[in-house]
């Protein structure tokens, strides 16, 4: 039997360059990305947490566990992240080139399982493995805010380190995660499928005052 | 050196006489400086008619010097830049502007349609409803054009707009709105608090009317300098936002402002790529301080719309800011102090005041002492009963008047090249009513004022009728310290114009001959309002609709108080209760472009890709929109156009392989232990009994009864299942079944999540589809082993792979669930082994031409809104066993009539026609007018049949098979024979396919 070839959501996305002076914005694919929805009352959901080691955090607020985020997205639901683990503090935005079986989600069924298996019995809750439909694009930059309140409507300088909320981004359904990472401290989650029509609206957008995206 | 124009003051004004500008007008070169607006810049050269009006097309000057322009409307700008309606009092001067005026032909100065002003006797209020009835056909095709030639505005340039606009969602505590004395004392109190304040000014300039008046100090020193000092200030605060150019023009609900920010002046062009024209910021803040000053009114006599009457607070404008004379000789005509303030303020500025004719018997005070010395004549007592020129004002008749403002005999007629008026001062309340703050009828101050400020919003200053400077600024300060729970700060001495306008109420002066203007945009006239009063109109919103007073692009910021007053006074009731029109945003008129941002063209909307989308692209599809993603419609090869493609792609299904991208199908996981019973109550058909590995084809019904979208049921287990939905309907699904979890079943344990995007699939059919998939796969797909309407859970060239056996063919079928990043992949797998049977990739347009074939609806396109399952033959799937949601609603007599519209099969009787879809169905010859009897909803021709078929929804149609209908196409009734909707393979013997 053949075995097929991996390909990566970002394949066709022109990488690494400047347009428009200097970089006042930047954007960076960090695939590939484990994402798990965990749903569940709260108590389901603290059950869920300590399967990854943290405290259930407030509504949009959010909690890390070593390389696991837990992004409190709403009372009942929550989305689990983990980033493609960074050999150089540089994400690597590429794909592996090696076939899994199922792409990353063989890491994100194992962890959808491992929060299962954490659930008393009789429990109402549920994981479900998304890290093949959703991508992870970190943002940052001198002019983030300025670029993304053109399309975004959140309140960016109140949301301190740690927010994680869903919301709207140039019409696409996304959440926004407020990560500790001082370089690009914006996390943005959405469907693979937006994923280029967004990074080609970011780039024109951000054009004044200079955008790179790797 | 060019000449100073003729009618600029040597001194003064807030212009920079070193910046000479050029700038051409309706294509005269002429010239003024910076700091001017087009308006100014005009006056400067005596230039006072600028337009026609509306409906007469009568002579037209410069009215004001604001956003209340009624008359100055221009066109400027160039090709695509050719902004039109714009009020050339708002228009900042540039190098090389060109404006030219509007609604005149051949030229302003001889204008054809100025023949209506002579005809107005027979063109009174409601002339258009009373005179254009019928026949009724012709108002779209003859009237209605007709009118708008006569009656217009400027043109839009037809060409593209080259500039960018942009959006912004802001946020802050305090937003200021009006950048006057009351505004800036209002953002300097609040921004001291170190919380967010935005303050916005429409003007280009800081300082609202302290620009227009001369004399005045504020703590000790000149407004100028303390303006000066507040910009200061105000721009080293980190936390306070300055924004002029901008309006806010809408206030919404929840703390949400609309403001436009005019980040470029007409005639200069963008500096940086991309950058945008104009800004549409929505803002957040929770308080607000209104301090959006107040509009001069003027007054109703006749002849009062000639060139050469301006508002007296304009005048004044114009000589203190611009220093520009309104003319050589004015009077001025007033019915409240106001009036002497202005006129002060000319004589002051070097103009000649020839008189001041004042309503009010005995006039006093110093201001009219002072008037007095300067050789003022005051006429008390008196009124304008009627203008007098032609293209400009040459003579007043000067009369007095009654106690209810009926000119008298007597009277003298004076010669003027000016008239300044002033009717009273109406506070611009439109922020606050768009909110539905109530406003009440202040007979003190005579002018509406809000009479409770909703919640979060100060209103200060002349928004509150508080006109004179020292209640404004402190005011300001006040409201601006208290929306950040500080104390105000105290001002010292103000000196500056007083309060109390001691306004008379009469503002019209009735004369015998000659139009009075109460609306100048809309040339609607006092009599108007009579006649309208007359004929039965008494609510204020009727007498608007019928006589269109105050609706206008100014929304009638000059003449609804006038309308008021005058209808008060005829039919004798207080102005509370004559009551006022609403206000409705936007404020002034707002660039629809500016709404769109940089949502346009490939940005309108996001576009969804598969991961297949690629692979499609280099094979050469030709895409189409479904929702928001991007579909593989058809392939052609090199020289086919679609009908070929389509016609080759579908019959490589029928007689071989072939397989299309159904990645875009919606998917939902349902999990928990009431998932069966979940999804037992939203389709029609039996769900609990269905054991895991098996498919279901389901059809979920709305409340009415009729189809909400269709789909595939497969279980996983016995808490867990994947449903399919229709592309477009995935988001719509998903929120109506969260609808009933959420609202109507709280006590069902389940979750639903969207898991489209988690599984890329294929849909490979045709009778050798088994063949071409057997070697990719460790499933058994044997007939046997793997039966119709089962799947599987295995893998595809090693990627792990949930299979259905579903067909949307009728063909063998097999859908192929995996991970994304294999798609492709496997595609070309697919493809390498299906090579021998010449495997096709199909689009959706073939998948629509085969499924068709077989009857299978497309829910969407083959029914409507009133459609039921039984109208499409479906009753089978729709349990009579147990209750789901739109059971009920089917079941009413109404849905189940035997002359309902239903799902039929048509086949033309030329054989190579293809029906248009959407054309009527109708009996016989189809002579109009015919009983529409149903409509065509799906057509096709088919490669198998080798004809032209189609399906339609026909009045009684499941009782019709085997007769003869008749579609209309382009004009002409084609036959068609009515048959079950079901072309090929009754039997679904097809569905077995060939062994492998």
């Amino acid at each position: 039997m053949k075995t097929y070839q991996a390909a990566t959501p970002f394949a066709d996305t022109a990488h690494s360059h400047l347009v428009g002076g200097q970089a006042g914005f930047r954007a960076q694919t960090l695939w590939p990305a484990v994402v798990v929805s965990v749903r569940g009352s709260e108590a389901v959901l603290e059950q869920f947490a300590e399967a990854v080691g943290v405290s259930l955090p407030p509504v949009t607020e959010s909690a890390q566990g070593g390389n696991t985020g837990f992004l409190r997205i709403g009372p009942d639901s929550a989305l689990l992240v983990q980033a493609p683990i960074q050999d150089t503090g540089q994400a690597t935005g590429q794909d592996t080139g090696q076939a899994t079986g199922q792409g990353i989600g063989a890491t994100g069924e194992a962890l959808e399982a491992q929060c299962e298996a954490a659930l008393s019995a009789g429990a109402h809750g549920q994981a479900t493995d998304l890290s093949n439909e959703r991508v992870l694009v970190a943002l940052g930059g001198a002019e983030f805010t300025t670029v993304m309140a053109q399309f975004c409507p959140l309140d960016f300088d109140s949301l301190p380190v740690g927010t994680a909320t869903g919301t709207v981004v140039a019409q696409i359904p996304a959440v926004l995660h407020h990560s500790e990472d001082s370089d690009l401290p914006w996390r943005c989650i959405m469907r693979r499928s937006y994923a280029r029509w967004f990074l080609n609206l970011v780039r024109e957008t951000a054009r004044p005052y200079g955008v790179v995206i790797d | 050196m060019k000449a100073v124009a003729k009618y600029r003051l040597p001194s003064g004004g807030h212009i920079d006489r070193s910046q000479l500008l050029q700038f051409s007008w309706g294509g005269r070169t002429l010239h003024g400086f910076h700091g001017d607006t087009l308006a100014s810049a005009l006056l400067a050269h005596g230039i006072h008619f600028v337009g026609r009006s509306f409906k007469y097309h009568r002579p037209r000057g410069i009215y004001t010097a604001g956003v209340e322009e009624p008359n100055a409307l221009v066109t400027v700008g160039r090709n695509g830049r050719m902004t039109p309606n714009l009020r050339a009092t708002e228009v900042l001067l540039t190098e090389g502007l060109n404006a030219v005026p509007q609604n005149a032909w051949p030229s302003l100065d001889f204008d054809l349609l100025s023949v209506n002003n002579f005809l107005s006797p027979f063109l009174p209020a409601g002339f258009y409803y009373k005179t254009f009835m019928s026949p009724a056909a012709w108002w779209h095709k003859r009237y209605e054009p007709m009118i708008r030639r006569s009656a217009g505005l400027g043109c839009a340039s037809g060409q593209a707009d080259p500039d960018s606009y942009e959006r912004r969602y802001a946020y802050a505590e305090v937003l200021v709105v009006g950048g006057g004395a009351a505004g800036l004392a209002a953002a300097h109190a609040a921004g001291q608090s170190g919380k967010r304040v935005v303050l916005v000014e429409q003007d280009w300039l800081l300082g609202g009317s302290l620009l227009a008046r001369t004399g005045e100090t504020i703590d000790g020193e000149p407004a100028r300098a303390w303006l000066a000092k507040m910009q200061r200030e105000l721009a080293a605060m980190d936390n306070v936002q300055v924004l002029p150019n901008t309006t806010c023009f809408a206030a919404y609900e929840h703390g949400m402002w609309g403001l436009l920010e005019r980040l470029r002046h007409h005639g200069t062009e963008q500096d940086k790529p991309n950058a945008p024209r104009q800004r549409m910021w929505w803002l957040r803040a929770p308080r607000s301080v209104i301090a959006t000053g107040a509009i001069e009114r003027p007054m109703v006599f006749a002849n009062n719309d000639l060139p050469g009457v301006t508002l007296a607070s304009s005048a004044a404008t114009y000589a203190n800011r611009f220093a520009v004379k309104p003319g050589d000789r004015t009077i001025v005509f007033t019915n409240n102090n106001s009036g002497y303030v202005s006129a002060l303020s000319l004589i002051e500025a070097g103009v000649e005041v020839k008189a001041i004719v004042d309503t009010r018997p005995a006039p006093s005070g110093a201001m009219a002492q002072r008037l007095l010395e300067c050789g003022v004549t005051i006429f008390p007592g008196h009124g304008i009963s009627r203008a007098r020129g032609w293209h400009d004002l040459h003579h007043l008749r000067i009369a007095p008047i009654d106690e209810e403002g009926v000119a008298q005999r007597g009277g003298v007629l004076m010669s003027c090249d000016s008239l300044a008026v002033s009717g009273g001062w109406s506070p611009v309340i439109h922020l606050p009513s768009h909110q539905g703050a109530k406003v009440q009828w202040n007979e003190e101050q005579a002018c509406f004022i809000v009479a409770e400020a909703p919640a979060g919003m100060a209103i200060v200053g002349g928004a509150a009728a508080s006109f004179a400077l020292a209640q404004a600024v402190q005011e300001g300060a006040t409201a601006g310290a208290s929306a950040v729970g500080a104390t105000a700060p105290a001002y010292g001495a103000i000196h500056g114009a007083e309060g109390a306008l001691d306004c008379d109420s009469i503002a019209w002066i009735k004369g015998k001959r000659g139009k009075a203007f109460v609306d100048l945009q809309n040339d609607s006239t006092a009599k108007d309002l009579a006649l309208a009063i007359r004929e039965g109109y008494e609510s204020i919103e009727h007498v608007k609709r019928y006589t269109t007073t105050g609706m206008a692009t100014d929304q009638g910021k000059l003449a609804n108080v006038n309308a008021i007053r005058i209808v008060s006074k005829i039919r004798g009731l207080p102005m509370n209760e004559v009551g006022v029109t609403t206000f409705r945003a936007p404020y002034t008129p707002t660039t629809l472009a500016a709404f769109a941002g940089r949502e346009l063209d490939d940005f309108l909307q996001p576009e969804r890709i598969t991961p297949l989308h690629d692979w499609s692209v280099t094979l050469g599809a030709a895409f189409e929109p479904v929702g928001q993603w991007m579909r593989a419609w058809y392939y052609p090869k090199a020289g086919e156009d679609m009908h070929r493609a389509v016609q080759r792609e579908s019959a490589a299904v029928r007689e071989s392989v072939g397989f299309m991208d159904a990645s875009t199908l919606g998917k939902i996981e349902v999990r928990g232990k009431d998932a069966a019973e979940f999804l037992n109550r939203v389709y029609t058909n039996g769900m609990l009994k269905m054991p895991a590995g098996a498919c279901r084809y389901g059809l979920m019904l709305n409340e009415e009864g009729t189809l909400f979208d269709d789909g595939v049921i497969s279980r996983l287990a016995d808490d867990r299942f994947f449903i399919s939905t229709t592309t477009g309907g995935a988001p719509r699904v998903l929120a109506w079944l969260e609808l009933w979890l959420q609202t109507e079943w709280t006590d069902l344990e389940v979750w639903l999540t969207s898991i489209t995007e988690q599984w890329a699939a294929l849909a490979l059919n045709g009778p050798k589809a088994r063949k071409v998939l057997q070697p990719l796969t460790d499933i058994d797909l044997g007939h046997e082993a793997f039966p119709y309407m089962r799947f599987r859970e295995g893998q595809v060239c090693g990627a792990k792979a949930r299979i259905l056996r579903v067909s949307f063919t009728g063909e063998l079928g097999y859908e192929i669930h995996m991970a994304p990043e294999a798609a492709v992949s496997v595609a070309e797998d697919l493809m390498e082994t299906g090579a021998e049977y010449k495997i096709t990739p199909y689009g959706t347009e073939s998948m629509h031409l085969l499924r068709a074939e077989k009857g299978f609806i497309i829910a969407g396109q083959d029914n409507e809104g009133t459609t039921t399952p039984d109208d499409l033959g479906l009753s089978g799937l729709c349990s009579t066993k147990k209750d789901y949601v739109g059971r009920r609603g089917a079941e009413r007599a109404g849905m189940r009539r035997e002359d309902r519209k239903q799902l039929v099969g048509l086949l033309p009787e030329n054989e190579t026609l293809v029906l248009p879809e959407g054309v009527p169905l109708g009996a016989g010859e189809l002579t109009p007018p015919f009983p529409i009897l149903g409509h065509v909803t799906s057509s096709y021709m088919s490669p198998t049949l080798k004809r032209g078929f189609a399906m339609g929804l026909l009045r009684r149609g499941h009782k019709r098979h085997g007769e003869t209908i008749s579609a209309l196409v382009k004009g002409a009734a084609v036959p068609c024979k009515i048959v079950p909707p079901m072309f090929l393979d009754p039997d679904g013997e097809r569905l077995r396919g060939e062994d492998a």
